[in-house]
């Protein structure tokens, strides 16, 4: 008998000797091929059933993308870190409401944006983004910048203007509508394809669409306010 | 010279164009127009360009590394036992610690006591362990035990009604008593609050838990505490601190049990030293 064949009864002990041999070894089975997905389906069923081991693993696969989902949509390092904590931690304790109509990861996307939506609400109501202008120091990905750049002599004028829209590009997402800020880093920086989001965000791919134009195009006119518009 | 409305309904065309042209979705008759387009107009080159620019700086964004503190934090709470999920265990194990004349009895319901005695002062026990985060709402027991002088007396007697003989030796004088219903909405960390509170005031703290034993559940639970008469100000200040607290005082005031709600009883003795330990002997019902 393979070991798709087992039964529900011995998911739990075949996952859990399975993630214990890996940890040994350092190296995955050899005697269980499944499929990521597949995987991923399993450690989600012992997860719904409180193994905390199977979830790690669920951890592991999304938290590059979730704390870097919660970052570019928060802009700030030490919120993400929080609050991606907090997201993961709300997961499992909801897990059994994940029915698996949807792939898990549209269902972790969902709640990570739920989550993000709160905590900016959260903090708006604390004056935290209040302030926010245009001239304000820059949150980039090593900390906070200033607007000037340093001197970058014969590095040629379009990697130099690639460099800086990189700089700035943090801040113009949070001077950007919720909404166009979700949808951009949703596409351009995850990169999930137009169905992924239209599941995430439970709209058609039409609108997806036209969302998506009218921020880039927002954006882009911030980035151009921001002086950092390319010249002919 | 094109005329002006012209071109701007042209231009205006060509920029709506972008999303798919980006895409590659456009049709080749209409990805020639539009490039025509771009190559006679300044204006939308220089738009499109820096559309261009704008998608490719936002995926050429490196990926940042997630903090190793991030999984370490999950790892460390998800491993972590709440106190309610020690009141689950302890009433899991409960039965197999009672005599056995005890369990020969038809038993639908188990009443589960728990004793911790944190930082007890002469106890056999050890340390308590490390104190958790509730991350599941209790349900506040519909016990009365506000008005008697001892509040033990209260508790044995509804122990008594599920047939349970209780001893509850070392009784020293009762100065105070207060019941608050914690509102435990958004306060996870609660009890480590609530724990710490009884380790700053050399309190004690008792969890009685009713559990089904047929499925396991545990229906209801109250927190019993006991602190040094010197510290009781404080520890009221405290726990009132930790959320919105209904007090009930000494009046027999309905409240209904609710999931999101922590019935305590605080009680102020004049001394804790002679305080000893409950002595379980028997823990069914009929």
């Amino acid at each position: 008998m393979g070991p798709k064949a087992k039964d529900e009864a011995n998911l739990e002990t075949l996952l859990s000797v399975h993630c214990l041999k890996q940890e040994k070894e350092g190296e995955a089975s050899t005697d269980i091929q499944w499929t990521p997905e597949e995987w991923e389906q399993r450690w989600v069923e012992a997860a719904r059933k409180g193994q905390t081991e199977a979830f790690e693993r669920l951890v592991l696969a999304y938290q590059q993308k979730v704390f870097n989902l919660v970052f570019r949509l928060l802009g700030e390092r030490e919120e993400a870190e929080d609050l991606t904590q907090e997201i993961f931690l709300n997961v499992f304790k909801h897990i059994k409401e994940f029915r698996g109509d949807s792939q898990f990861s549209t269902w972790l996307y969902q709640v990570t944006l739920n989550h993000c939506r709160n905590r900016l609400t959260y903090l708006r109501r604390r004056f935290h983004y209040s302030m926010e202008s245009l001239d304000d120091p820059l949150q980039a990905e090593e900390g906070e910048v200033g607007r000037e750049l340093p001197d970058e002599g014969d590095i040629p004028e379009d990697t130099l203007y690639k460099r800086e829209v990189r700089r700035l590009i943090q801040k113009a997402l949070r001077l950007l509508r919720e909404e166009y800020r979700e949808i951009i880093v949703l596409r351009d920086i995850q990169e999930l394809s137009y169905q992924e989001i239209g599941q995430i965000l439970g709209l058609p791919e039409g609108t997806i669409k036209s969302r998506l134009h009218r921020a880039r195009w927002e954006l882009k006119e911030l980035l151009a306010k921001m002086g950092i518009e390319r010249s002919e | 010279m094109m005329d002006q409305r012209v071109l701007q309904d042209a231009c205006m065309s060509v920029q709506e164009k972008f999303l798919q042209l980006f895409d590659g979705e456009l049709p080749m008759d209409e990805k020639a127009r539009v490039e025509d387009h771009l190559r006679l107009c300044a204006s939308c080159s220089r738009h499109w360009k820096g559309y261009l620019a704008v998608v490719q700086a936002l995926r050429d964004l490196e990926e940042m590394e997630v903090p190793a503190t991030v999984l370490e934090g999950i790892r460390k709470r998800l491993h972590r036992k709440s106190l309610l999920d020690r009141v689950l265990e302890w009433t899991k194990v409960a039965p197999l610690k009672i005599p056995a004349p005890a369990l020969a009895a038809s038993i639908i319901v188990a009443i589960g006591l728990v004793l911790w005695q944190l930082y007890p002062t002469g106890s056999t026990r050890g340390p308590s362990p490390p104190t958790q985060v509730a991350s599941t709402p209790i349900e506040a027991p519909d016990l009365t035990l506000a008005s008697s002088a001892f509040p033990g007396e209260d508790m044995m007697a509804f122990l008594k009604k599920f047939d349970i003989d209780v001893q509850w030796p070392g009784v020293s004088k009762t100065a105070i008593q207060d019941e608050m219903i914690l509102d435990l909405s958004g306060s996870e960390e609660i009890f480590e609050e609530i724990e710490s509170i009884l380790q700053e005031s050399k309190g004690k703290v008792f969890i009685v838990g009713l559990r089904n034993r047929a499925s396991g559940e545990v229906l209801r639970s109250h927190v019993l505490i006991e602190v040094p008469l010197a510290n009781y100000q404080k520890v009221v200040q405290k726990i009132e601190s930790l959320g919105p607290v209904r007090r009930v005082f000494l009046e027999k005031e309905a409240i209904p049990p609710r999931p999101d709600r922590l019935r305590i009883t605080l009680i102020a003795r004049e001394s804790m030293d002679q305080y000893g330990s409950f002595t379980l002997k028997e823990a069914t019902s009929r």
